[in-house]
């Protein structure tokens, strides 16, 4: 069924993709950036007009990508925009209704048992068996692959999850974020290539996430590739090396975060509170043409000249008879990106 | 192999150290054992006594009536001496009383010899195991009370009926022998139905199941090494049910341990199946328990567990040919009471393989990964 297509009128399918993306992506990977083409040439997962539909709705809706080997390459998105299904067909969970994965040049469907050895898993749920120990776990996981674990190996497994003291713990004593890294051990225990974890540190407290961040920064560094997904714009800006942004199935942005955000044309934020209502478009005009946002607790705009546009506004404030209060003037961030591409927040 | 017998090792120990499981697995088969084998030890059913009638006379008809009246006695009537006493060495009857041919003359000769010859009397025999004291007891002396009702009313001073009496060496039943092998069949049924379905379904909820399938271990062999798991703490329980039975209850096992093996393994597996199959229709816990109970609750008060079926009433009988517990109570209670081999219990052992057969095909078709 996958890669069957009928015959297409006009450009190829991929082509057709690119420019499909073309006109809402920022900075796509076209091979005009030269480190993107660096990683082009070598990427170890191909993922070519994805498609996955449920009855009527679209959850993956044609979406096209490259994760360089090596790499940490994160999908960023809020709940239910197609991150989970995304990752699931790449790991040869869920079957797409249309489109290519490959994965180092191996289709991953019809067949998925073909990449199995490839790759690392953990999924949402910790999935872990409450009554065997650390120890046991590991081992257990390493016969499902044909592997048995010698000593040095398992403790290099918990060394590299930072779970060393927990070797003889029974899984149901670790907290949520010592089974997160035991997850995560158990997604090495294949010496896989390639590495999928879906929203890691959901759930943790900012003390275990970071923890956890500095166990996947590790694991990169050993040359693994990691894919990852997340609502945490901080996790995907801090950890990596580019991100897919993703929103209602599609894929809305695609590049390093540093671009992504450069992309905006606009690197500073400035949110401030009005007690009085006011007409946006109106305000923004006055402003010499800024898009003015209505945010949670304020609104929000970005621009390039700092002191030229909060002078504009305090200067077209008071023609309005506007009172401006809270002003704060910050960095952009992924967050701003993601905005700024559906007009909606991460977390709304 | 390997891969098998390391699933199979993490599996006891899970089970082991699960506490919870630990106690519905073994204490509580036993307790209720226990409870069970105490509270009825001393309520003995009335007798139950066959009748042999061999002159079918008005006579002997007479007779016949005078036990029917006799409301404290349960009488089975029969044509032949050998069924009956078939059914009395097996332990179904506690006593056989035989009406000889020719009674009627005997006791028309006594009747018109008048009074005074006494050695004319008939004589009616009755046979009975003297070791069971309280049910002989109990027959002996509701079968003589019969036969003076019988001679009173003949209005003679002479004793026409006399009785004979002739022991005979029967297996005793007591309840808690009848108990043990339902209590052991019940638990191959709960621990298949609650455990192992419910651990399924946990193991679906928590997608331990989807975890494992991005893994190159087959899904065969993972869930071989459940229901060997299963299969061993089945035998394992067994022998703790016996081994108590035993040492407080002086319960033996009479037939083959063999035999026994087959016959547990053969109805785990049954349960096993559609245990499999109710995880598989179960979206979460609560579910696969519910339809458990659904499935269990029925099964344990008509399948023979705690009373003989053949004293629930007749309305309900196909009910309880259709039920799979039936089958294994009765093949485990003919093994393990009544000494019986494999070809003597083949009707049950077919039913449960027929069962298990549709069973793990309805499985395998409705299984659910997610």
């Amino acid at each position: 069924m996958i890669g069957s297509h009928g015959p297409r009128p006009g450009p190829s399918p991929l082509e057709a993709k690119h420019n499909a993306l073309g006109s809402k992506t920022i900075c796509y990977n076209h091979g005009l950036n030269p480190r993107n083409e660096r990683f082009g040439s070598t990427n170890i997962i191909e993922v070519k007009g994805l498609v996955k539909q449920y009855g009527d709705l679209r959850a993956v809706d044609d979406i096209s990508f490259g994760v360089a080997d090596g790499e940490i390459f994160g999908i960023l998105g809020p709940n239910g925009a197609g991150k989970t299904t995304t990752l699931e067909m790449i790991e040869g969970l869920r079957e797409p209704t249309d489109g290519e994965i490959t994965i180092k040049g191996i289709p991953v469907w019809p067949d998925p048992g073909l990449t199995k050895e490839l790759i690392g898993v953990q999924l949402q749920a910790t999935a872990l068996f409450d009554y065997l120990t650390v120890r046991e776990m590991l081992s257990l996981f390493g016969t499902f692959y044909s592997i048995f674990l010698s000593n040095e190996e398992v403790e290099s497994l918990l060394g590299a999850v930072d779970l060393m003291e927990k070797e003889r713990a029974v899984v149901r004593e670790l907290s949520g974020g010592q089974q997160q890294r035991l997850s995560i051990a158990l997604a090495l225990v294949n010496d896989p290539q390639v590495i999928f974890l879906d929203e890691p540190t959901t759930g943790l407290d900012p003390q275990a996430r970071r923890r956890l961040w500095d166990v996947i920064r590790e694991i990169s560094a050993k040359g693994k590739t990691i894919v990852l997904t997340t609502h945490y714009m901080e996790e995907a800006e801090v950890l990596c090396k580019r991100v897919a942004i993703m929103d209602r199935g599609g894929i809305i942005a695609i590049d390093t975060p540093k671009k992504l955000i450069e992309g905006l044309a606009a690197e500073t934020k400035i949110t401030f509170q009005s007690s009085k209502e006011f007409e946006l478009a109106e305000f923004g005009a006055a402003m010499g043409g800024l898009e003015i946002r209505p945010v949670d607790d304020g609104y929000v705009f970005y621009a390039q000249n700092v002191q030229e546009s909060v002078l504009s506004l305090f200067d077209s404030a008071k023609r309005h008879d506007i009172d401006v209060e809270n002003l704060s003037v910050a960095g952009a961030n992924l967050e701003d990106v993601f905005l700024h591409y559906t007009g909606k927040g991460l977390r709304d | 192999m390997r891969q098998f017998y390391e699933l199979l090792v993490a599996n006891f120990k899970m089970t082991v150290r699960n506490r919870q499981a630990l106690f519905w697995l073994f204490l509580f088969p036993v307790m209720m054992m226990g409870l069970f084998g105490i509270a009825f030890a001393g309520g003995q059913p009335e007798p139950k006594l066959g009748l042999v009638d061999l002159d079918r006379s008005q006579m002997s008809q007479a007779v016949r009536k005078g036990f029917d009246q006799a409301q404290v006695l349960d009488i089975k009537t029969y044509r032949a001496l050998g069924p009956a006493r078939a059914d009395l060495k097996s332990g179904d009857l506690d006593g056989v009383v035989v009406l000889r041919d020719g009674l009627a003359d005997t006791v028309g000769q006594a009747l018109s010899a008048g009074s005074t010859n006494r050695a004319r009397s008939a004589k009616i025999d009755l046979y009975f195991d003297p070791s069971n004291t309280f049910v002989s007891d109990v027959a002996r002396g509701v079968v003589a009370g019969v036969l003076d009702e019988i001679d009173r009313a003949a209005g003679g001073a002479p004793k026409l009926l006399e009785l004979e009496s002739h022991s005979v060496r029967q297996r005793n039943f007591r309840y808690i022998d009848f108990l043990v092998p339902g209590i052991i069949a019940m638990t191959l049924m709960n621990s298949a139905m609650f455990g192992l379905a419910g651990t399924i379904v946990n193991y679906r909820e928590r997608g331990i199941l989807r975890r494992l399938k991005v893994t190159p271990q087959p899904l065969p062999v993972f869930l071989s090494a459940q229901i060997a798991n299963q299969l061993l703490f089945s035998i394992l329980r067994a022998v703790l049910l016996v081994a108590v039975a035993r040492a407080f209850f002086d319960v033996s096992v009479v037939g083959s341990y063999l035999v026994l093996f087959v016959v547990i393994i053969i109805g785990s597996l049954c349960f096993v199946t559609i245990a499999f199959t109710v995880a598989s229709v179960s979206k979460n816990r609560e579910i696969s328990d519910s339809i458990s109970n659904l499935i269990t609750m029925p099964m344990m008060f008509l399948g023979g567990v705690f009373f003989p079926v053949e004293s629930a009433p007749a309305w309900i009988q196909p009910v309880i040919s259709a039920l799979p517990l039936k089958y294994l109570a009765d093949a485990t209670r003919n093994v393990m009471i009544r000494g019986e081999g494999l070809e003597a219990i083949g009707l049950e052992l077919t039913v449960l393989v027929a069962v298990t057969v549709v069973f793990f095909i309805a499985s395998v078709l409705m299984w659910r990964w997610e």
